[in-house]
């Protein structure tokens, strides 16, 4: 453009190249800023990847062992170690009775001793519950027991925190001359505490004879009790008190293990059979919960047992099986929070198990002879000859792990092997459960149940519309059931939870009716309809819809009639107390046939119209030439349309299984949410969905329930995202071959 | 997603045919005949729910004596039954019972039996006896009651709201006084402006003393008036008028006035805040919560999805990034909505509000602001999940505007972006309000992710109010879909609270389906300029 020559143009050039210039930019700002916008979507779906992977990724990593405090030691050997719940002080008892104390923030120690007599050791120790290293029984060599409690303090000065420690002994007021034993015999050879609600049990073998005594905790007075007649004789090697002092066991040398339960009426044997080991018993513990029970022999070698309940009452079966040592197994110190268990060998290795699992989360040297847990869990200590330390431990997800949430385990009290998932319960002893199984389980049941009953009619519904309609009537169905996409799952799920499953629950009987009849009413019309003359398929098909309805009414009304007389004369009365008496099947109001119909109802309308359109988009010149040839309409759909656009149908299925898979709403309605494992579809389920949607708000952040349910979300995502991408690479193929026939 | 409207196969046909395209069509009846009943058990049970049931006097054969309403008829193998609201909670412990048909003796309706709406214990069935207050003292039911009874029934609703103003009053000058006591442990360093504030203190303190001293009279002067009232059983039971809402004679209303009489009901129930854990009174909270929900959502995912369909349509060029796009649009859609809840939970709530609360209000941690579910994360999180919605209407809108328009643009010399905003996107407009209505609908009906992001079934106060700074994004809000959710599901009376529930339901789909019909309408018009613009 010639600008230059001509003042008055080339002004208005320069006006207009400023112009241009704003312009051009705003376009490339514009262009740079949708751009931004059109990948945000890809970000969008990468983000929600990434962080619900984020937040579940850690369940992945194992335990591990961090900061190590060393602290003065004492040269003693330690008889028993414990530390506070911030790793303020560590303690070491020696067996002259002195308590060494070890203050990490101060460098020092203070040493505490206890009153023994010249001669007399301690000869045995027991931590209360076997997890409480501040309060604890002491045996000595002269047949003296003390119960002790260490009082830690913790004080905050100036921003600074730091412990006291302050030990505490009380004598127990035992009858001590009830004991009768040959002089010289009194030593305590082996001791074990445990603390209930109402009970203490104090245990401990003499001369090796077991010896019991019972603490009434309200009233602080303690009483014998004598053992069982069947243990006379037996030579305990070893001794274990579950926590709350519930239950005793005992290991002998002959390679057995017993395990009794104590209440103030006696003790009673409870079970007693080979321990399973190759080698001598040298240390037994339970975990907390006290219903699992964890021995390790001479060789190294660990076994574990459960109480289940059997038809004959309770008993004790093997759990899974633990990663043995190479050498003797010293000690064994069960978790203070959940099951895991620290190993100590002679050689100073130590393993940590989660014994329901089995699973074996950490391995290291530890050069220990004895550890202990923190309060909380979250450490170590660990003392030997010139040796005190605290180590950080991170066991934040030891509950899971492949076997945990994909395979069967023997749970507490459960009979058998099972998948089971159950997050909380009553109580800090509590054993969680983290089977994925009859969660995966319950969400493929809810969608094959929805799949059941959402195919048939969508796809016979778009057939019609697709295929026989007449244009009037094809062009009103659309908004019908875009209205039918659009009510919200939670109508849906309220309908079908408080209208629907009681209304199915009375009139069961007429539903099963109608699904029996409505087919053999069909077959029954066929030879009728072949011989009415001129009942031939017109160009509109609306006298085929007609009859549909005719014929779904006539057996909806012949099911009604027909189900009280089934009721009475066939099922003696009602349907549902037959199913229960005569095939064992329980009814569930909130059934899967419920969810069935609900989720069913749901996915119908992205079925049918993905399918519809499909089925429409079938290339004319395919159904012409079909048409051509000769063939009947019929023929034609079924031979030509139906196969050409059966790629897309697949899709439109797909689509609808993917809603199916993820929806909450209708699942967490429309079923009881148990978690059982159970094809029968009279009973309910929990779906994944459904399970985050009701556990999540309970979970604090961080914790193992917490990861799970991001990790179900996951799963969720990855179905879903390979349903989805399948679905439309299918149909982008579609695309292309229809148009190249087209 | 092509729009070929389906026309039917003509050719020659058997008779033998008949039957599987009879079959066919049967599956679009069993269909329809499903969507039909939803509709039906909707529209009618939330109609009903507000309509005054007339009052039945029960004589039992067992001697007992009920009045009740009638609420269902449920016919069981064990024969007919009915479900009865006899009200009266804290005198029975169970407002609604059933009862065998078969233990009924006698039927009658009392014409002179009332109903008595409460704010407590829901409703009072009975016959009116007697009425007390401030120089009135009448025994018996006579005309003179009711007339009176209506005047006190006035005189104690002004009381009332004259209570309620302030207490209004008294709860903004604690709030006024709490930031004033900050301000004053703040300023304790320096002690310019100190005096002064605590002059202000002092004298607001009095001030508010005097508040209460007037609310406590007020209390005082509606607590004199009790209402006496007979029951079935022959017991009697004074109410304090306090707690009445209205009184209504039901069995003596012609169907005028129980048109009326259902009309107040109806307005209170949109109107009013809950009353007795949700199961009686409005749900204001609700409806007001979803709507500012969905303008937040709208504000978000507006802007975000018009960008991503004109990216796709008239930006990029065919290839990857196209593909991986659409790619993500359409598995964005297909993700389960609890997914983009707990996406919402770990991101926006601990992340992001995390990461806010603890850079802007230090001061208040451990106590959460943006770290917990709130309006706003809720709304994020529901935009994202209606993205897809408004880039597959906007792209239908975009395309519908002809390429020759474009060129047009293009050729009188303007940019491309310039060719977008002025010509494009004013044409393509129908495209994207269809988009948002139809992703307003979604997000109305959705409630999965918001119960983990932030819906409370009952907030204690707006997310919107004349308190600074007005809106308050950090506030839990209600949500009419989750309202039908904790009222059908974690409801302790599921029974009474069915009446809210189907009225609710009905709301809630009335919305939706406005909003849909809205949107299809809106798209064939669409679709008719399309087909012009085709020429």
């Amino acid at each position: 453009m010639p600008t230059s020559d001509i003042p008055a143009s080339g002004r208005i050039a320069a006006g207009g190249s400023f112009h241009r210039r704003r312009r051009v930019l705003a376009d490339r700002a514009a262009a740079f800023l949708i751009a931004g916008g059109g990948i945000s979507v890809v970000l969008a779906i990468l983000l929600i990847f990434i962080f619900v992977g984020r937040e579940a990724l850690p369940l992945a990593r194992g335990s591990q062992l961090g900061n190590t405090v060393t602290l003065t030691a004492p040269d003693a050997p330690s008889l028993l170690t414990g530390t506070d719940p911030f790793q303020d002080l560590a303690w070491s008892l020696d067996s002259l009775g002195g308590l060494h104390v070890a203050d990490r923030a101060r460098a020092a120690a203070t040493r505490l001793d206890f009153p023994l007599d010249s001669l007399e050791r301690l000869s045995a120790v027991a931590l209360e519950g076997g997890v409480r290293a501040d309060r604890f029984a002491l045996g000595t060599s002269t047949g003296r027991l003390l119960l002790a409690r260490i009082n830690v303090s913790r004080v905050l000065d100036e921003g600074a925190a730091h412990s006291t420690a302050e030990l505490e002994i009380l004598e127990p007021a035992l009858p001590v001359d009830s004991l009768a034993l040959p002089a010289g015999a009194a030593r305590v050879e082996q001791l074990t505490l445990g603390r209930g609600d109402s009970y203490s049990l104090l245990a401990w073998t003499a001369g090796g004879r077991l010896q019991l005594a019972l603490e009434e905790r309200e009233s602080e007075s303690w009483m014998r009790l004598a053992a069982p007649a069947e243990l006379e004789g037996l030579q305990p090697v070893d001794l274990a008190a579950s926590p709350t002092g519930e239950r005793l066991a005992l290991a002998n040398a002959a390679g057995e293990l017993l395990v009794l339960e104590i209440s103030p009426d006696g003790a009673r044997l409870l079970e007693r059979r080979p321990t399973g080991l190759a080698g001598r018993v040298t240390s037994l513990a339970f975990l907390i919960g006290g219903n699992r029970l964890v021995a390790g022999d001479e060789r190294g070698g660990l076994a574990s047992l459960v109480e289940v309940q059997g038809e004959t009452g309770v008993h004790w079966i093997s759990g899974e099986s633990l990663t043995g040592h190479t050498a003797a197994i010293t000690r064994l110190l069960p978790g203070p929070r959940d099951r895991s268990l620290v190993s100590l060998d002679a050689a100073g290795h130590g393993i940590l198990h989660y014994v329901t699992t089995g699973r074996t989360l950490l391995e290291a040297e530890l050069g220990a002879t004895t550890a202990s847990f923190g309060p909380r869990g979250d450490a170590l200590v660990l003392a030997g000859p010139g040796l005190l330390q605290a180590v950080e431990l991170a066991n934040p997800h030891p509950e899971v792990s492949w076997r945990a949430l994909f395979g069967r385990l023997q749970y507490e009290s459960y009979e058998g092997r099972q998948s089971v998932w159950q997050s909380t319960g009553g109580g800090d002893d509590f054993e969680p459960k983290f089977s994925l199984l009859p969660l995966i389980f319950g969400t493929l049941k809810g969608t094959f149940f929805a799949l059941l009953i959402s195919v048939p009619l969508a796809l016979l519904g778009a057939i019609y519309i697709s295929q026989f309609a007449p244009t009037w009537l094809a062009r009103s169905i659309k908004p019908a059931i875009e209205i039918m996409a659009a009510l919200p799952s939670v109508i849906i799920g309220f309908l079908a939870g408080l209208v629907f499953a009681p209304y199915l629950e009375l009139h069961f009987t007429a539903l099963l009716a109608f699904v029996v009849l409505l087919p053999l009413l069909i077959l029954a019309m066929v030879p009728v309809w072949a011989r009415i003359p001129g009942h031939r398929l017109g160009p509109k098909g609306l006298p085929q819809l007609a009859q549909g309805l005719v014929l779904s009414l006539l057996a909806l009304g012949l099911a009604y009639g027909l189900a009280p007389w089934l009721d009475s004369v066939v099922f003696g009365g009602n349907l549902i107390v037959w199913l229960q008496e005569k095939a064992g099947v329980v009814y569930d109001q909130r059934n899967s046939l419920v969810v069935g119909f609900a989720l069913g109802f749901a996915v119908i309308p992205i079925i049918f119209t993905m399918a519809e359109d499909a089925l429409s988009n079938v290339p004319d010149a395919l159904v012409s030439a079909s048409l051509a040839l000769g063939a009947s309409r019929w023929t034609t759909v079924a031979r030509v349309v139906l196969p050409g656009a059966a790629a897309g149908v697949f899709a439109a299925i797909m689509i609808g299984l993917g809603r199916a898979i993820g929806e909450t709403m209708i699942v967490l309605m429309a079923t009881g949410n148990t978690p059982v494992m159970d094809i029968s579809p009279l009973n309910g389920f929990r779906a994944m969905s459904a399970c985050i949607a009701v556990e999540i708000p309970e979970a604090p952040m961080g914790s193992t329930l917490y990861r799970l349910l991001f990790l179900t979300a996951l799963l969720l995502f990855l179905f879903t995202f390979v349903i989805n991408s399948a679905a439309s690479w299918i149909g982008e193929r579609l695309r292309k071959s229809h148009g190249r026939i087209s | 997603m092509s729009a070929r409207t389906p026309h039917p196969v003509k050719g020659r046909s058997g008779s033998r045919d008949s039957v599987p395209v009879m079959v066919t069509g049967l599956g679009l009846v069993l269909i329809l005949l499903m969507l039909l009943l939803v509709l039906w058990l909707i529209l009618s049970r939330g109609l009903a729910a507000f309509w005054p049931q007339r009052l039945e006097r029960f004589e039992l054969k067992d001697g007992t004596v009920l009045l009740g309403e009638i609420w269902e008829r449920l016919e069981t193998p064990e024969g007919g039954r009915l479900r009865l609201r006899v009200g009266n909670r804290e005198l029975t412990g169970q407002d609604i019972i059933l009862l065998d048909q078969s233990e009924i003796a006698a039927i009658t309706r009392p014409r002179d039996a009332v109903l008595v709406e409460r704010n407590e214990n829901g409703v009072f069935l009975g016959w009116l006896d007697g009425l007390s207050g401030p120089g009135v003292e009448i025994q018996g039911d006579s005309p003179r009651l009711r007339r009176q009874l209506d005047l006190a029934v006035e005189r104690v609703g002004e009381l009332d709201e004259q209570l309620l103003r302030e207490q209004e009053r008294a709860r903004r000058l604690s709030l006024k006084r709490g930031r004033w006591e900050e301000e004053l442990e703040r300023r304790q360093a320096s002690p310019a402006g100190v005096a002064a504030l605590q002059e202000k203190l002092d004298a607001s303190a009095l001030r508010l003393s005097g508040l209460e001293r007037s609310l406590d009279s007020l209390r005082a002067a509606a607590n004199l008036w009790t209402l006496r009232l007979n029951t079935a059983d022959g017991s009697q039971s004074d109410l304090p008028l306090l707690q009445v809402v209205r009184w209504v004679p039901t069995n003596e209303l012609g169907m005028l006035g129980r048109l009326r009489l259902y009309g107040r009901r109806f307005w209170g129930f949109l109107t009013e805040d809950p009353r007795e854990s949700n199961t009686a009174g409005g749900i204001w909270p609700a409806m007001f919560g979803t709507v500012l929900m969905v303008l937040l959502m709208s504000l978000a995912a507006a802007p975000l999805g018009v960008m991503t369909a004109v990216y796709l349509h008239d930006y990029a060029r065919q290839g990857l990034v196209v593909r991986l796009i659409r790619l993500s649009v359409n598995n964005l859609a297909g993700v389960p909505s609890i997914v983009f809840g707990i996406f919402g939970l770990g991101f926006f709530i601990y992340f992001t509000g995390g990461t806010l609360d603890a850079a802007f209000f230090p001061e208040r941690l451990p106590e959460p602001t943006f770290g917990t579910g709130g309006i706003l994360w809720a709304s994020l999180t529901l935009a994202l999940l209606t993205l897809p919605v408004v880039v597959v209407a906007t792209l239908e809108g975009l395309g519908a505007v002809s390429r020759t328009t474009r060129m047009a643009a293009l050729a009188l010399g303007a940019t491309r972006w310039q060719m977008i905003r002025q010509v494009v996107l004013p044409n393509a407009m129908p495209g994207i309000l269809t988009g948002l209505i139809l992703a307003v609908s979604r997000a109305a009906g959705e409630v999965a992710p918001l119960m983990i992001t932030g819906v409370v079934k009952l907030a204690p106060s707006l997310a919107l109010d004349g308190d600074a700074p007005f809106l308050h994004l950090d506030r839990k809000f209600m949500h009419l879909g989750f309202h039908i959710y904790d009222l059908g599901f974690q409801s302790p009376n599921v029974e009474a609270a069915k009446p809210m529930l189907f009225g609710t339901a009905l709301l809630l789909i009335g919305i939706v389906l406005l909003l849909n019909l809205t949107a299809i309408l809106l798209r064939n018009h669409l679709r008719k300029r399309y087909k012009q613009a085709a020429f």
